[in-house]
């Protein structure tokens, strides 16, 4: 080689290297962004919407204490339309963007299209709200962290603190959509009532099922006032939850049964319904600012303060708060980790312990299940804007109602010890 | 047992004359028109809306209920007369492809003007309180509104047909649906005829929203839980007719309901197995009509 084509190529290697290192200096002084995949259209959208809302929150928190690593969380957020397949081409789009952190599955219909592209696209996804069980089980691979309570955790959880609540109510039902989803609910909250109630004597009776997206329940409404049951579960979600109570009203159902348990509509059919909310509805929830434990927790009292602020909103809906601890859990991961690299977040999240609104959060390390508490609130009709108030909160410690880990294994509740 | 039939019986009644409300304007502007309006199913969502924001989530009396669904037909009346002009007016003489995606295009409009004013979130109205209980039928519950809703079905057939087949104003529209051309040759005021079905259908729209909404969860879908059956019943019945609709309602109504109480693991197959043998043991419908309703 020829002494000058040599010189020429240290050249051209040395303002190719300058070159690419200024690229990487500006890349890593440039705010770090992290994509968001919600449910911000479509029937999903009531849920998409608040999750969206507590992850702005998240972002505006952190940054205005300084960000993250030293640089500004730019959320790039997309609407998966709660469908599956948009939660995949959005997942994709953003991974071929560079975005190696992301934040979604506000829904378990779009969480099940997110979690297996995971490994593929290199990525740490942060399941926020879906609570199927493959999640955690047959579609589990390290790169999801899940930051709600699963199904069986999360109804085997309501089934006792109703029971635990109304120790009175011997005799329960349900009505649920006739799915995977809607059966399991049933049975994981039938089975928690049965045994969690003192004596065991609480009866529960043969659930009644309805299509998911049924519009008319009076069939199913008549044979629930025919029935000898005093407390209810409704496993009907979304807007049908809200024909549900319309339908059901009017011929009494008010009357009849003594305490009912909704599958999470929470505020959703609050609003909806204002002053013809059942009087003694139990929901699962996640935050109430006004009440303990949240009253006195600092964490809860400043995302009230900014939700407030930015909304001009006094009534925030719980699912700000599940959307802001999915955020939380994420950024502290990266914080812990002090890189945005995917394997150190992983690495730093498998041990990652952090405070949010609604107290201690972590991830157990063999299925990246978060534990944490869950809280369960009572709600009723009000004279007073919004018509409906939430009268108390229970809550449960999950890591008692959690079953073991079983990561890559199908859940089946007969594996369970009885 | 005999409760059970009594309640399908019931249920099954008061189900058809709410898929009549909405299917019976739709039928109609078929009729004279020859338009299939995919967007029928975002006025009736207009019209609850306009419903709900005139009367509130708790009608004080049963009258103001009734007064302020005629409200609502009254504004979506208004709506189909300035859609006509903008919209199904140019598209008389076109092919029909173009005005299915016109009224696919305003069915989206809709949907967005609705969502810009009253937002995503789920509202609901109860029914007037002189309806808002139930009476007790052997063991069968029946809600007073669902009398109500089917008293209000049968009038407003008996109205449609006592329009179409009594009254001057129907022989008109049925010449005009007839032959046009020749309507035209001896003074209708055709483009007037046309345009005032358009309204009277967008009407039928409205006032079905305000009568049904205590019935659904009022949100930019709540059209989608009728207007399927309405679809299903404008075929069962004969494209245009309102008495075959009519039929086809109370018929999907039984069905529906008797599926619900019977069959309950097999929810909602029944009336797709009924427009199936419809289809092919009858596809001109029950009452096909003979060039006018």
């Amino acid at each position: 080689m020829k002494r000058r084509t040599l010189l020429k190529g240290l050249a051209a290697s040395a303002s190719l290297s300058l070159g690419m290192r200024s690229t990487y200096l500006r890349a890593q002084s440039g705010p770090l962004r992290i994509g968001v995949s919600y449910a911000l259209s479509g029937v999903g959208a009531p849920v998409g919407t608040q999750f969206m809302k507590g992850t702005e929150i998240a972002a505006m928190q952190v940054n205005r204490d300084g960000g993250l690593l030293g640089r500004q969380i730019e959320l790039v957020v997309r609407d998966d339309k709660y469908n599956s397949a948009e939660s995949v081409a959005v997942a994709r789009e953003l991974a071929g963007a560079g975005i190696n952190l992301l934040i979604g599955g506000s829904q378990t219909v779009t969480a099940l299209g997110l979690a297996p592209l995971a490994p593929e696209l290199n990525a740490v996804v942060i399941i926020a709200g879906a609570a199927g069980m493959p999640v955690t089980h047959e579609l589990f691979n390290r790169n999801i962290f899940r930051t709600v309570a699963n199904n069986y955790t999360q109804y085997s959880s309501f089934g006792r603190s109703l029971i635990e609540t109304h120790p009175q109510v011997k005799t329960w039902i349900s009505i649920a959509p006739d799915g995977d989803f809607g059966r399991d609910s049933a049975l994981f909250f039938g089975n928690a009532v049965k045994k969690y109630a003192p004596g065991k004597d609480a009866t529960v009776l043969d659930t009644i099922f309805t299509q998911g997206t049924a519009t008319d329940f009076r069939t199913q409404i008549n044979a629930l006032m025919s029935s000898r049951a005093e407390g209810l579960y409704i496993g009907v979600a979304g807007a049908a939850q809200i024909s549900f109570f319309q339908q059901a009203r009017g011929v009494g159902l008010y009357d009849k049964f003594r305490v009912i348990g909704e599958v999470g509509n929470g505020e959703v059919t609050g609003k909806a319904m204002g002053r013809n909310t059942y009087p003694n509805l139990w929901s699962i929830s996640y935050w109430n600012n006004d009440l303990e434990p949240f009253k006195s927790n600092p964490l809860s009292q400043q995302l009230y303060k900014d939700y407030v602020e930015s909304t001009g909103n006094k009534f925030p809906p719980a699912l700000v708060m599940a959307g802001q601890r999915s955020a939380m859990a994420l950024f502290e991961g990266v914080r812990k980790a002090k890189s945005s690299q995917t394997d150190a977040v992983i690495a730093a999240m498998e041990e990652l312990t952090f405070d949010t609104p609604g107290g201690p959060c972590s991830f157990r390390k063999e299925d990246h299940q978060m534990i944490a508490t869950s809280y369960y609130s009572q709600m009723g009709p009000s004279d007073t804007d919004p018509f409906y108030k939430i009268l108390q909160m229970a809550q449960i410690d999950t890591s008692q109602m959690i079953e073991p880990a079983t990561p890559g294994v199908k859940f089946d509740i007969k594996d369970l010890p009885q | 047992m005999i409760n059970q039939f009594v309640f399908v019986l019931f249920n099954g009644l008061a189900s058809g004359m709410a898929f009549f409300l909405v299917a019976a304007g739709l039928t109609w502007v078929f009729g004279i028109l020859k338009i299939l309006n995919l967007a029928h199913g975002a006025f009736f969502m207009l019209g609850a809306y306009i419903a709900y924001t005139i009367g509130g989530a708790s009608p004080s009396s049963l009258w103001t209920f009734i007064g302020v669904a005629l409200l609502a037909a009254i504004a979506i009346g208004i709506m189909g007369l300035v859609t006509d002009k903008f919209v199904l007016g140019r598209l008389r003489n076109v092919d029909y492809h173009y005005v299915l995606i016109a009224t696919f295009g305003l069915m989206l409009f809709c949907e967005g003007v609705a969502k810009a004013i009253w937002g995503s979130d789920y509202y609901s109205v109860m029914p007037p309180p002189e309806v808002d209980t139930a009476v007790k039928i052997g063991s069968s519950y029946i809600s007073l509104y669902t009398i109500l809703v089917i008293v209000i079905g049968l009038a407003a057939f008996a109205v449609l047909e006592l329009i179409m087949n009594r009254m001057w104003a129907g022989k008109i529209m049925r010449a005009v649906a007839n032959d046009p051309w020749m309507a035209g040759t001896i003074g209708i005021n055709v483009p007037m005829v046309l345009m005032l079905s358009v309204v009277a259908s967008f009407a039928l729209a409205g006032f079905a929203g305000g009568i049904l909404v205590p019935n659904q969860t009022l949100s930019v879908h709540v059209g989608s839980s009728f207007i399927l059956y309405a679809f299903l019943a404008v075929v069962i019945g004969g494209l245009g007719s309102i008495r075959g609709t009519f039929v086809a309602c109370i018929l999907l109504g039984l069905v529906e309901s008797a599926n619900a109480t019977f069959l309950p693991e097999y929810g909602g197959i029944a009336v797709y197995v009924l427009l199936a043998v419809f289809l092919i043991a009858r596809p001109q419908g029950l009452f096909p009509p003979q060039g006018a309703l």
